[in-house]
């Protein structure tokens, strides 16, 4: 205790110190340790010994690994790529491959094959035909009326006469 | 042929990392080789099992797990290296071996690094893993605390501890030259 | 493990995928006309929706009888029709649908052969071509003055003149008859 009087610093402003030194310091502590060394030579004294240290450890280089140690290493991981085990996601990738495969063909093969229907289901289809070229049939007509009565009257053009021209062709019967 | 190439930019990245750490931690060249290959050869092993922002923590973590195996496994080591550690110019031949790549070393700085290099190596255990990871690493707080498996304020006391224990180590060295 | 729940989605994914692409869809004479469900408001509804296999049942079944049919219907993959019924509800939208189609069919280098707007009708015809001119797709929609609305997409070989001939045949009264008046 009379140490630490003696010196005016104690266990926490000797932390703080230790951490302005280091540069791991929040702004207010550095500001307030800066203060200090005005009025404490002792905390000058100490935070300086530490930034010395701190200076030269922040030049302390890594150890550089022997090359002979990557050789080695090269021999031993490529020993191991040659085996035939299959890591995890190329047998995935080959799984999901071959099985996509498989699912269009077998699909493919049954869309292949005639789907039978039954006699009601062909007449019923055939009516069906009827009635959508019956549908068509009206549809030009009505844009024939159309093109006679509304359309030209008011204007000649390429596109009429190339409509025109094909209904005539299709209705008329060319 | 992609993970070839992640495999190959790690070790490229972190071989340097591993080899500084293991022989901090086992004070031995050789150790510190043998470290860094297993631990190079488990990244092989293990690679698309994590993920590779977490690569670095997984790599540093199995460097000291591994680092600690042969810390435990070796008792005889351990004794010895405390007989290093009386012994000066023991201390100097263990970093000598590891000289070889860097032959000229003559200058007062590389003296002074030197130095604070022996005396990181003299720091407990548990705080020497932080110093290094931290200061020599550059690892952040919340890394090493992934790294060591200990809670972030665990790593600040110790960091802190390690400072002063450094501090005293030099001021130890300082005296024994005057 | 985990690639185990992803093979099981991809796997049913491709399955719909394959499902979901019919023979007609990938014809360029094919066209989407969205959702007519929603207009489906009356009585007067009348819907066809044959594809490629019931047509060719079609064709084999009127080869004797009516062989000009057979032979058009053999060319055939898709024959789609929707009628509605046109109501104060439905008729702006299927106004907007007429319009979007239109949009969408020209942006897709249909050529509009038809496009005739009167008061309250409005008649648009559509062909797709090939390179050789042949016809692979008709596009018909309309909106007139009876109440109704129409659309209609037939996809395969099309021969219109075939077209005509055959919707004038089935129980509608011929053009010859209405062009001497």
């Amino acid at each position: 205790m009379q140490d630490k009087k003696l010196n005016n610093i104690d266990e926490e402003i000797l932390d703080k110190i230790i951490a302005v030194a280091y540069k791991d310091a929040p702004v207010t502590d550095r500001i307030r340790i800066y203060l200090l060394t005005k009025k404490n030579p002792e905390v000058k004294k100490i935070l300086n010994e530490y930034r010395q240290t701190a200076g030269n450890v922040k030049k302390i280089p890594l150890e550089e690994c022997p090359d002979s140690v990557i050789k080695s290493l090269e021999t031993k991981t490529g020993k191991e790529n040659k085996s035939f085990i299959i890591k995890p996601a190329y047998a995935f990738a080959i799984t999901v491959l071959v099985l996509s495969t498989l699912v269009f063909v077998l699909l493919n093969q049954n869309k292949e094959k005639e789907q039978v229907y039954s006699k009601a289901e062909i007449e019923n289809a055939e009516l069906q035909v009827k009635t959508s070229l019956a549908i068509l049939n009206k549809v030009f007509k009505k844009t024939e009326n159309l093109i006679r009565e509304d359309i030209l009257p008011k204007r000649v053009g390429k596109p009429v006469h190339k409509s025109l021209s094909i209904i005539n062709e299709v209705l008329i019967g060319g | 042929m992609l993970e070839t190439i992640g495999y190959k930019a790690l070790v490229n990245r972190y071989k340097n990392r591993i080899f500084s750490y293991s022989i901090y931690m086992l004070r031995n060249s050789m150790d510190a080789e043998d470290v860094t290959q297993e631990v190079l050869i488990r990244l092989w092993n293990n690679m698309g099992k994590f993920k590779l922002p977490a690569a670095g923590s997984w790599i540093m973590r199995t460097t000291h797990n591994l680092c600690i195996d042969y810390l435990r496994r070796n008792q005889i080591a351990r004794q010895r290296s405390v007989y290093i550690d009386e012994d000066d110019n023991s201390e100097e031949k263990i970093m000598d071996n590891h000289k070889e790549n860097q032959p000229e070393i003559t200058t007062q700085q590389n003296i002074v690094l030197e130095k604070i290099k022996n005396a990181v190596q003299k720091l407990p255990e548990n705080l020497k893993s932080v110093f290094v990871l931290y200061e020599i690493e550059g690892f952040k707080y919340k890394e090493i605390s992934s790294v060591l498996d200990i809670p972030i304020n665990s790593v600040k006391v110790y960091m802190l501890r390690a400072r002063k224990k450094l501090q005293e180590e030099l001021k130890d060295y300082a005296r024994q030259e005057a | 493990m985990k690639y185990g729940k992803y093979l099981f989605i991809i796997m049913i994914l491709i399955t719909f995928s394959v499902y979901a692409q019919n023979e007609y869809s990938k014809e360029p004479g094919y066209f989407d006309f969205g959702d007519l469900t929603v207009f489906e408001k009356g009585d007067g509804v009348t819907e066809v929706f044959l594809e490629s296999n019931i047509i060719k049942m079609v064709a084999s079944a009127t080869e004797e009888q009516e062989p000009e049919l057979s032979l058009m219907l053999y060319g055939l993959k898709l024959i789609k029709v929707n009628v509605f019924e046109v109501s104060n509800k439905n008729e702006k939208g299927i106004r907007e649908r007429i319009d979007e189609t239109d949009k969408k069919l020209v942006s897709q280098k249909w050529d509009r052969i038809v496009r005739s707007k009167g008061k309250d009708e409005t008649v648009n015809v559509y062909i797709k071509t090939s390179d050789k001119n042949n016809i692979l797709g008709l596009v018909v929609t309309t909106v007139g003055n009876d109440d109704q609305a129409v659309f209609v997409n037939i996809v395969g070989n099309i021969d219109l003149k075939k077209i005509g001939k055959l919707g004038a045949k089935f129980d509608i009264p011929t053009l010859d008859k209405i062009s001497k008046e």
